[in-house]
């Protein structure tokens, strides 16, 4: 059954995210911060006129 | 002040109750008692909560606490009344035995824990998900999907009205937010209400997913499995990726599925717990009651939480009805004076009084009040019987159009296809996976190798498990969905333990093989939606500046960036009674509210400008949120050129972006006051 599991074709994609993920963990953590595209989506947050 | 009295009403209503059934120690083991005393807290918040909001209409703080305190105070009394036998020497008695249960109970799992280097590990790292958990839910707002959309929404037009009423559809969500049965939104209202913040409520389902553990190790200690290998299931059974991501949003599926699992624990095998031998015939009954009482609220719960909760009643009612019968015509075997008709109206009187009045009386409001309003118990989904409209309705099915792939596969191969996960990461709504590695390779296997043997072996309990668990996956409508069957993992736990019960020699290997896919699923199950900049940069913001805005998810983010400006605006000004009035249907209700859901919103559109101003005075509009360049932001803008004309109302304008405005609206008398005072 494990064979069958882990030999799915999005099996391969989904363990790189997950490297991915622990990748950018180990830098936050490390402090060896690259930034990503969270840094995108502040730039277009914090574009908020307001007249207050 | 807020945290301390959230404090002080948790504390005195689950102990009070815990208390209660400490009495009652003698015929309900101390897992069921933990367990019973989370169904009697739930049913009294819930009780309380209906009452107040539905019936008096003053469903706030004050109210809410004082309710709560006064019956908890009065269930302490119950529970230790000194003016029982014995007198205080015996209340402090009880109170000195039930500490000393605690411990000793403690005491004994931690050495069943230290014991057992693979059953410690597990423990261990249950422990450190669950920290991690609860660290992410503080930090991050509420994000998820359904949560924005209709849950929280559901609890922010209550706490606003402080009362359980249908609200007005002006938009296609509200008719889902009137129809749906509202029960963990309750609980979703009462972690916000004292602490007047939602900085925890995305942890109410996580208490469902303890609570949950420690029901599928009760259900295996009634099957007679040994206790650690017990533990050991119930504590896999929390490695479901697509509950560990839900026990920390404002869903309610694991809710659904923990309460079928305690209903199912309470329901079976009351005769066969070690301390129920040697047992009198009333203490049977007594036994028995109980079970079904507490099995009734759970139900009940469950049945008022989504609109399947009917099909888990359902289920449970035919299976408790059996087992009745069953039971009383054992009895009148022996008793020759008891006849059939009296065997029924026995059962009957049981199933009605024990298990079928608590489910109606938790579970019924809302099924009724549909009923009454649309006809319908369960509008707007229509019931049909072999082809006769027995209750008519809009939809004839689940409304979500399903993935594609579902429909090129059979009703046999869609839960195979999801349950082998064809995805590239876990969500906490995940259609095509969730369930996890542990379930397709460990827990199926175990299924098969736990029923065939049960069967072989007449183990008649494990196979009436098996009944309920599997009959209720099969009845299920879109059951490859994984949310929506996460109980079916629960009876996997307990098939594991069946198996590692039996087997003689192979069970370290398969326990080793369950802990690493324990440890493969605590490192994957991340979702997208938190990476790990996000909780970088949520660390360093202030608490107030934590907000589903700078969040920015990406489950969401894509079709609601161009929102993120207002919602930044209302989270930092919008204070305690200010009304936001809106003139557009927006895509999330949830944002509209400030973080404590102590503002109010209100839909209005009007033809002319003269109604619609006379809609922003009856509802006490503080600001007015509009689309920009919109017939209304046409209005401000005549407004402020016809201010010279004596027109008393104000539109100041406090925020604007190229799609959305806020104004603050003066009213005529403001602006009066305000002309005077200035003329002065």
């Amino acid at each position: 059954m494990a064979i069958i599991y882990f030999s799915v074709p999005e099996r391969k994609a989904f363990l790189e995210n997950q490297i991915q993920w622990w990748t950018e963990m180990w830098e936050v953590v490390t402090g060896r911060d690259q930034g990503s595209g969270v840094g995108e989506q502040e730039k277009d947050t914090e574009k908020v006129m307001s007249k207050q | 002040m807020n945290i301390l009295s959230y404090i002080i009403v948790n504390l005195l209503l689950f102990s009070s109750w815990q208390l209660f059934l400490f009495r009652k120690r003698a015929v309900i083991s101390f897992p069921d008692r933990i367990i019973g005393a989370f169904i009697l807290g739930l049913s009294q918040i819930i009780v309380t909560e209906l009452l107040l909001g539905a019936l008096f209409r003053n469903l706030f703080a004050v109210p809410l606490f004082s309710v709560n305190i006064l019956i908890s105070s009065w269930v302490l009394i119950l529970s230790l009344a000194p003016f029982r036998k014995g007198g205080i020497k015996s209340t402090s008695n009880d109170i000195t035995l039930a500490l000393k249960e605690l411990k000793g109970v403690t005491m004994d799992f931690w050495i069943v824990v230290k014991n057992d280097f693979l059953l410690s590990c597990v423990f261990f790292l249950v422990v450190i998900s669950i920290c991690w958990m609860i660290f992410i839910a503080y930090l991050f707002p509420s994000y998820t999907w359904d949560a924005l959309w209709y849950h929280l929404p559901m609890v922010g037009y209550i706490m606003q009205d402080g009362a359980i009423r249908d609200i007005a559809n002006d938009s296609f969500i509200n008719q889902w937010i009137n129809m749906f049965p509202k029960n963990i939104e309750l609980l979703f209202l009462w972690n916000i209400i004292f602490l007047e913040s939602d900085i925890i409520v995305d942890l109410t389902q996580l208490a469902f997913t303890i609570v949950g553990i420690v029901s599928v190790y009760s259900m295996a200690m009634k099957l007679g499995i040994q206790r650690n290998y017990a533990l050991y299931a119930s504590l896999l059974f929390f490695f479901t990726p697509i509950a560990i991501l839900q026990s920390t949003t404002n869903y309610v599926d694991v809710a659904i599925a923990v309460l079928f699992i305690i209903s199912v624990n309470f329901i079976i095998g009351h005769r066969r717990e070690p301390t129920y031998e040697n047992r009198t015939e009333a203490s049977c009954k007594e036994q028995r009651v109980y079970s079904l009482c507490l099995a009734g609220l759970a139900t009940g719960i469950l049945m008022g939480s989504k609109s399947s909760g009917p099909l888990f009643a359902g289920i449970l009612s035919a299976l408790i009805i059996i087992q009745e019968l069953m039971e009383q015509r054992a009895v009148s075997f022996n008793a020759a004076t008891m006849n059939k008709y009296s065997v029924l109206t026995k059962s009957l009187k049981m199933y009605i009084l024990s298990f079928l009045l608590p489910v109606v009386l938790l579970g019924g409001y809302w099924y009724m009040k549909n009923w009454i309003v649309n006809n319908n118990p369960v509008y707007p989904m229509q019931i049909s019987l072999f082809g006769t409209t027995i209750f008519k309705g809009l939809y004839k099915g689940i409304v979500e159009p399903p993935p594609e792939i579902m429909n090129r596969l059979s009703y046999i191969t869609r839960p195979l296809y999801v349950w082998l996960e064809n995805i590239q990461y876990y969500l906490y709504d995940s259609r095509l996976g969730g369930l996890g590695p542990i379930w397709f390779i460990i827990f199926l296997p175990t299924i098969l190798f736990s029923v065939l043997y049960s069967a072989v072996k007449k183990k008649y309990d494990f196979l009436v498990l098996s009944a309920i668990f599997i009959g209720t996956f099969l009845l299920y409508p879109r059951n490859w969905t994984p949310r929506y069957v996460i109980f079916i993992v629960g009876f996997g736990a307990l098939s594991f333990g069946f198996a590692v019960n039996t087997f003689g020699d192979r069970k370290n290997v398969i326990k080793t093989l369950a802990l690493l896919l324990a440890v493969y699923t605590f490192l994957v199950t991340n979702s997208p939606c938190i990476t790990p900049y996000q909780i970088e940069k949520f660390m360093q913001l202030p608490p107030a500046e934590r907000t589903l805005a700078r969040h920015a998810p990406f489950n969401i983010d894509l079709h609601v960036r161009q929102e993120y400006g207002y919602w930044i605006w209302i989270s930092n000004h919008v204070s305690k009674r200010d009304t936001i009035a809106y003139t557009f249907e927006p895509l999330f209700f949830s944002p509209l509210w400030n973080s404590s859901f102590s503002s109010r919103i209100a839909y209005l559109k009007e033809k002319s400008y003269n109604d619609w101003v006379e809609g922003l005075r009856k509802n006490n509009a503080t600001y007015v949120l509009i689309r920009t360049n919109s017939q209304e932001d046409k209005w401000i803008k005549f407004s402020h050129s016809m201010s010279w004309l004596g027109s008393k109302e104000r539109f100041n304008v406090v925020y604007a972006d190229p799609n959305y405005t806020i104004a603050k609206f003066e009213r005529a008398e403001n602006s009066i006051q305000k002309g005077d005072g200035e003329k002065g």
